[in-house]
């Protein structure tokens, strides 16, 4: 019990500290007083005019890392999420695109078929696990870029809008738009409702439902599973479905709530920070809020201080870099 | 005793304890004498404390206390090079050499330690394991070997590099019949130019001819010492065996409690081989059958094989031929030796009690109410102590524990019950109790099937057996062979 506990405040530190310690020293690098970025982070992350900011990127971070906790309890890998993610925005954006004048029933189709490209992504590595032994590390990862590779291609291709100069598609639908609810914010349904429902369904799922310990066995020790009479196979292939297509939702919801179109930037790395904020939810699903919504602050954060200071832009793709990094001794958490 | 004998003892080890870090006692105050120029044999079950005891002779684990003496010097060796420099070896019954290595090159790891020509050990530990019987290539790779091959090499290099003494945990496990003989003249001969074995073995046959003195270990204490002198083949098997068991194992009834003349067959087991992980068989050939109300146990006489036959019945094995028939739909059920194999041991008490319908069933809520309720009827069933149902399982000591799994798998109403090493690492009142559980459990209908190591499980519980040696099963009741200790032989 109490290696479970220290294990989830080491976790927690390293997912607060990482991101603040490396932009610390990306900017010493860079010249630029330490103080000065920490200020221009945390104002432009928690300030009370930036936090409906900071909630709306949570949001796509809380959607996929509630995939990822369930994948993960199992000890199933998938870090994909930043390709499925991207999938399943291109395609939301794209079946949208043949769905204007049906209003909230098109908005649903669209985030279903967002989730299910997302779903069916992440379910190529699962079904390569399972079948043919293929680490799912290595076989989400590489998705990463295949889908990166794909979804530039669409984008510049057969997807890309006639009217526009930048690689990206044409916008929806007005009645598509899933319209900010709180006047002079960006602040729309999905990051509302998303926490309503994905705080209490990480809760239950993992700590008070037959599926948590099942996931659990699961991810003790397949001879474990074997002896219990669950199939692994099945086990493994559902979450890596079921991680996938809220990574593809999430996708689904940057299109809907906030661009209304697919472009390549669709995704500022929530596929990775979701990574560490699952690995810490899987064993305490009370995090995955605050987690979520910290790290959407500090990505807010990051982007508003490099504006006002001469900081690097490759800066956010170093602090997704470091938060992997800092998952990865973290997946070894809470067990023996 | 060879004319070469020295008077002092050049190994002495007094009031040697090792208590495992999961407190697991290995040895309780063992004193053993090892004299120059002679073949030690310690004998004894599976669980006795013999690798153990050659492990801190060797270096390879430290006593928890007690003292060794290396020519009369107080020593405790911090590593297996330690020991090595001074002229004590060890081949080990699991292969230590590096399997991603040539064979050629483990040796000059060894060669190194003891600080040794290589080239000159090379030759003749390649020569050892011709005697043996083994042309062994020095370069090929260690893992292209077989078991019997890497067994071969690793007791010539301890053979040849061990000037003082040798000490083999198992030698002959592994190899051949034929090579086994070789290997025991051949000690013989070493000793000649004045080294000192001692060997491990269960085999009470195997080295009755082999051994100068023979230590008997039983439950990590010494049982006694035995001097060959003029003792011939059979007088040393009987001193031996009556030693090893000292019931003698007359005591066992054969029989099974409960009502066994109407049971329906549950477990056909037809001419099946079992093969462990290593792709050695373990069990060949072996048929038998098992009724509702009947209890059999198997007994292996070296442990070898318990696991594998126990998770083949349960059907998480394939036999490598032959069949195994269960009624079909009877609900099996299987109590392993190790819980930490079937529980999560850091979820409480009452979720392990209630794991397999969790795992089972479709996805719901969990019913604490129920969890609750069921936990506390196996609790008081198995009368183990319990401070919180909702306490990690790991808080729990390792009987405990075991109660608590065991009487979980016991009360699912199974038509077939597996039990795996019913009373290893248990106190006698608890081995009682697991005695008296399986009895129930079968006198209620379920067919029972015990394999153990230990030679007393089946006396304890009071059921029909046979024995496990050399992957054959044998029935105790009907061979002669087996007359004067049953199982040893």
């Amino acid at each position: 019990m109490l290696a479970r506990s220290s294990s989830i405040v080491t976790g927690v530190l390293i997912v607060v500290s990482a991101p603040l310690l490396a932009i610390s020293i990306l900017s010493l690098v860079s010249g630029v007083g330490v103080s000065d970025t920490l200020y221009w982070v945390f104002w432009g992350g928690f300030s009370p005019t930036q936090i409906p900011e900071a909630m709306l990127r949570a949001t796509p971070i809380l959607i996929t890392s509630f995939g990822l906790s369930l994948a993960y309890l199992a000890r199933i890998w998938n870090i994909g999420s930043e390709g499925q993610i991207l999938l399943g925005a291109v395609t939301s954006a794209w079946i949208g695109l043949h769905l204007g004048g049906l209003g909230i029933l098109g908005i649903i189709v669209s985030i279903i078929f967002g989730g299910l490209c997302g779903g069916l992504w992440a379910l190529i590595p699962g079904v390569l696990r399972v079948y043919r032994g293929a680490n799912e590390v290595f076989g989400t990862l590489v998705m990463n870029y295949l889908a990166l590779y794909l979804v530039s291609y669409l984008l510049q291709g057969p997807l890309r809008s006639p009217t526009s100069l930048f690689p990206e598609t044409a916008l929806l639908s007005k009645d598509l738009w899933v319209e900010p609810l709180i006047p002079g914010t960006r602040v729309n349904a999905f990051v509302l409702i998303s926490p309503a429902v994905i705080v209490p369904a990480t809760y239950i799922l993992i700590a008070r439902s037959t599926l948590g310990i099942k996931l659990k066995v699961v991810g003790d020790d397949v001879e474990k599973a074997r002896y219990y009479g669950v199939e692994t196979g099945r086990v493994i292939m559902i979450t890596m479905f079921l991680s996938g297509f809220l990574g593809g939702v999430a996708g689904s919801s940057e299109v809907l709530g906030i661009h209304h179109r697919a472009l390549p930037s669709i995704s500022q790395g929530y596929g990775y920070l979701a990574i560490p904020v699952a690995v810490i939810a899987s064993l305490e699903p009370r995090l995955i809020l605050p987690l979520s919504i910290y790290l959407g602050g500090v990505v807010n954060g990051i982007e508003v201080a490099q504006m006002n200071l001469s900081i690097p832009s490759g800066v956010s793709y170093v602090i997704q870099g470091v938060l992997l990094i800092a998952s990865l001794p973290m997946t070894r958490m809470g067990r023996r | 005793m060879g004319g070469g004998l020295e008077r002092e003892p050049i190994i002495v080890a007094r009031d040697v304890w090792k208590i495992y870090d999961g407190g697991y006692t290995a040895l309780s105050g063992v004193d053993l004498e090892i004299y120059g120029g002679e073949i030690h044999v310690l004998l004894g079950e599976n669980g006795a404390g013999k690798t153990t005891l050659l492990k801190i002779l060797s270096g390879a684990i430290r006593p928890s206390r007690g003292s060794i003496f290396v020519r009369g010097e107080r020593k405790i060796f911090r590593s297996p090079g330690d020991a090595l420099r001074r002229g004590i070896s060890m081949a080990y019954q699991g292969s230590s050499l590096v399997d991603g290595l040539t064979a050629e090159e483990n040796i000059w790891i060894v060669a190194r330690a003891a600080g040794i020509d290589r080239d000159e050990l090379g030759e003749e530990v390649i020569s050892t394991a011709k005697d043996l019987g083994y042309h062994l290539d020095p370069r090929s790779r260690v893992s292209t070997l077989s078991p019997a091959e890497k067994q071969a090499l690793e007791v010539s290099i301890a053979i040849n590099v061990g000037k003082l003494a040798v000490l083999m945990d198992e030698p002959t496990a592994l190899m051949s019949t034929s090579s086994s003989q070789i290997l025991l003249k051949l000690l013989r001969e070493h000793i000649n130019t004045g080294k000192t074995f001692v060997i491990t073995s269960h085999k009470i046959r195997e080295v009755a001819g082999v051994g100068d003195r023979y230590t008997i270990l039983r439950r990590g204490t010494r049982v006694a010492t035995i001097t060959r002198r003029d003792l011939d083949d059979r007088d040393i098997i009987d001193v031996l065996a009556k030693h090893m068991s000292p019931q003698g194992l007359e005591t066992y009834s054969l029989g099974t409690f409960g009502t066994i003349d109407s049971g329906e067959e549950i477990l056909y087991v037809d001419n099946a081989s079992i093969a462990d992980d290593r792709g050695i068989e373990i069990l060949r050939n072996a048929s038998f059958r098992l009724r509702r109300g009947e209890i059999l146990a198997i007994v292996s006489i070296d442990g070898r094989g318990v696991k594998e036959i126990c998770e083949t019945i349960y059907g998480l094995r394939r036999p490598r031929s032959g069949k195994i028939y269960v009624k079909p739909g009877a609900r099996i059920r299987y109590i392993p030796s190790d819980v930490s194999r079937v529980s999560i041991l850091d979820m409480p008490v009452a979720i392990n009690i209630s794991l397999r319908s969790i795992v089972s069933g479709r996805i719901a809520l969990l019913d604490l109410e129920e969890i609750e309720a069921r936990a506390h009827r196996i609790i008081e069933a198995s009368k183990a102590n319990i401070p919180s149902i909702w306490k990690p399982l790991k808080s729990l000591s390792g009987g405990n524990a075991r109660r608590v799994i065991a009487w979980r798998e016991a009360m699912d109403n199974p038509d077939l019950l597996v039990v795996e090493e019913p009373t290893a690492n248990l106190d006698i009142a608890s081995s009682q109790s697991i005695a008296m559980l399986i009895r129930s459990i079968a006198s209620r209908g379920a067919g029972v099937l015990v394999v153990t190591s230990e030679l007393e499980d089946p006396s304890r519980i009071g059921c029909k057996w046979l024995i496990l040696e050399d992957g054959f099963l044998l029935d105790p009741s009907s061979s002669k062979r087996v007359r004067v200790i049953p199982g040893a032989l």
